[in-house]
């Protein structure tokens, strides 16, 4: 089956004084969920707020759906309506109440409903019965600015979300609905619709989630569907005799004085042939910290 | 543009801006002028208006002008975001003369219908105002009054915190109150006929400072808002 794609970038790239990102190609797929993994500082806010049409002094050029770029998603209505976005903390004003939010979402997305979002503030608890709307969106802690974000956001009509960070500042239980929620969205879009968040809670978010992307250092250093890298990496566990053998095959490798426990690239599986090893499927957390910390500036040992 | 206007525009703000501000500061006007001394009374009815006014403006808006200021995310993931908070800022603008003429109307045109009464007229005597140009003096005052309110706009969008702004507020209002007393010395005796071309001369600098605060509005949305290169 032949992938299509709900964004593509070429050479993206934003400098800043002491960071830059770069990015030579970037394929988002379309009809899945994809998280955006990478350490603090990797650069995933700034590729999401270029995604989203926050940030704009970029170089580069992205195009949408497979045939809009990114003017058109300024200048073209019916594109920008298409994109839904959360971000940080600071999306809406303090002193907007839920009330006023839905108010003035409904005034700038034609395809916001407000029966949707009443639907998903009742079943997230924000607002029962339509009580609590006059509550300020400064007085809500982290987790309910998000639940309220993510609120406003499923309740347009869009083929994309881009959310930043949604697990965060949730508890386990919110997480769980969260992973529900985008669930239940992509299967409505019968492959049309896709969800692409950043994550650095990857466990919880890993049932859900058919394709990752990870950045390091402003670019992006592996990608690829779930269960292809599942297939391209393989974790090793062996005794400590063979430390010294393995440290030269392994991707990463971690150490005590009973033995190691490393990634191994499926190509190189082969070089351990006659040591005493265990062989295992990883989970996506353990690809995506073997991945990062191999690229990694951090001082690990 | 009102739909904008009264959406995005804090409900709290739109009622203490527009309505608590300039009749809380018109009746300080017209008891004190009544009662008391009608200049000094104007004096601080035009500060308690003035400084309220920037204060709320503050809490409405904050740092609107500065790039990445609180809540411009949102509007700048939705296509018509920058268009209806533009539109919302200029009824904002619109309603600035609004706010002077409440105030006026309460707190100034009493007085100035009952300028011939003895009392008021020995006041204005003491400040070497000619009775007859009176109302003339009072029309450049309000035409001050709005001239600095759109200092105000102008100046307070970029202020991150409320205290600076309060600051910024008080020392426009210095500035304006030298302004109108700079007047007193520069055009000599206040007579109806030499305040007519301070008259115009008022009108044609309000006219070119709302251009201006519309200008200045867009330019700076656009550079906070869309970042862009070209």
């Amino acid at each position: 089956m032949e992938t299509s794609y709900i964004i593509k970038g070429e050479n993206l790239s934003k400098k800043f004084k002491k960071f830059e990102l770069n990015i030579p190609e970037l394929k988002v797929p379309k009809g899945f969920a994809i998280a955006l993994i990478g350490e603090n500082g990797a650069g995933k806010t700034t590729l999401m707020n270029m995604l989203s049409g926050i940030r704009m002094d970029y170089k580069g050029e992205l195009t949408y759906f497979e045939k809009y770029s990114d003017k058109e998603r300024e200048t073209n209505p019916a594109v920008k309506d298409k994109i839904g976005y959360t971000g940080p903390g600071k999306y809406y004003l303090p002193q907007w109440t839920i009330g006023d939010i839905e108010e003035i979402s409904s005034l700038l997305f034609p395809s916001f409903s407000r029966e949707k979002f009443d639907e998903i503030v009742n079943e997230l608890a924000l607002s029962i019965n339509g009580e609590n709307k006059k509550k300020k969106n400064s007085s809500l802690s982290d987790g309910n600015r998000m639940k309220l974000m993510l609120a406003a956001a499923f309740a347009r009509d869009t083929d994309l979300l881009i959310l930043d960070e949604p697990a965060s500042p949730l508890d386990p239980l919110m997480r769980d609905k969260l992973c529900q929620m985008i669930n239940e969205y992509i299967e409505a879009g019968n492959g049309e619709k896709s969800v692409f968040f950043s994550t650095h809670n990857i466990s919880d978010m890993e049932n859900i989630t058919d394709y990752a992307i990870i950045m390091e250092n402003g670019t992006v250093v592996e990608e690829g569907f779930v269960e292809d890298l599942k297939e391209k990496y393989i974790l090793v566990k062996g005794e400590a005799k063979d430390i010294e053998v393995a440290k030269d095959v392994l991707y990463t490798i971690s150490t005590n004085s009973y033995g190691f426990e490393g990634m191994c690239l499926a190509q190189d599986l082969d070089k351990l042939a006659g040591l005493d090893v265990t062989e295992e499927t990883p989970t996506l957390y353990q690809i995506s910290v073997a991945v990062m910390k191999k690229n990694t500036k951090l001082v690990m040992r | 543009m009102l739909k904008n206007y009264f959406t995005l525009i804090n409900t709290k703000y739109l009622v203490i801006a527009n309505i608590i501000i300039p009749v809380v500061a018109g009746l300080v006007c017209f008891l004190g002028g009544k009662y008391i001394l009608v200049v000094p009374a104007f004096l601080l009815a035009y500060m308690v208006f003035m400084v309220i006014d920037g204060v709320t403006d503050y809490f409405c808006f904050g740092n609107v002008y500065q790039k990445g200021s609180l809540g411009m995310d949102f509007l700048k993931t939705s296509y018509g975001g920058m268009k209806a908070l533009k539109q919302a800022m200029i009824v904002d603008f619109i309603s600035r003369y609004v706010r002077v003429l409440i105030f006026v109307a309460i707190g100034v045109l009493p007085i100035l219908i009952n300028a011939d009464e003895p009392k008021y007229q020995e006041e204005f005597m003491m400040y070497g105002i000619d009775i007859t140009s009176i109302k003339m003096f009072a029309l450049i005052l309000i035409l001050l009054m709005i001239f600095v309110e759109y200092i105000f706009i102008n100046v307070d969008r970029y202020i991150a915190t409320p205290q600076n702004a309060y600051l910024i507020n008080m020392l426009i209002i210095v500035g304006g109150g030298a302004l109108i007393g700079g007047c007193s010395y520069l055009f000599g005796p206040l007579t109806f006929g030499n305040l007519i071309p301070l008259v115009v001369l008022m009108l044609v600098l309000l006219v070119v400072e709302f251009i201006f605060t519309i200008w200045h509005m867009n330019r700076k949305l656009d550079a906070s808002y869309i970042d862009q290169i070209d």
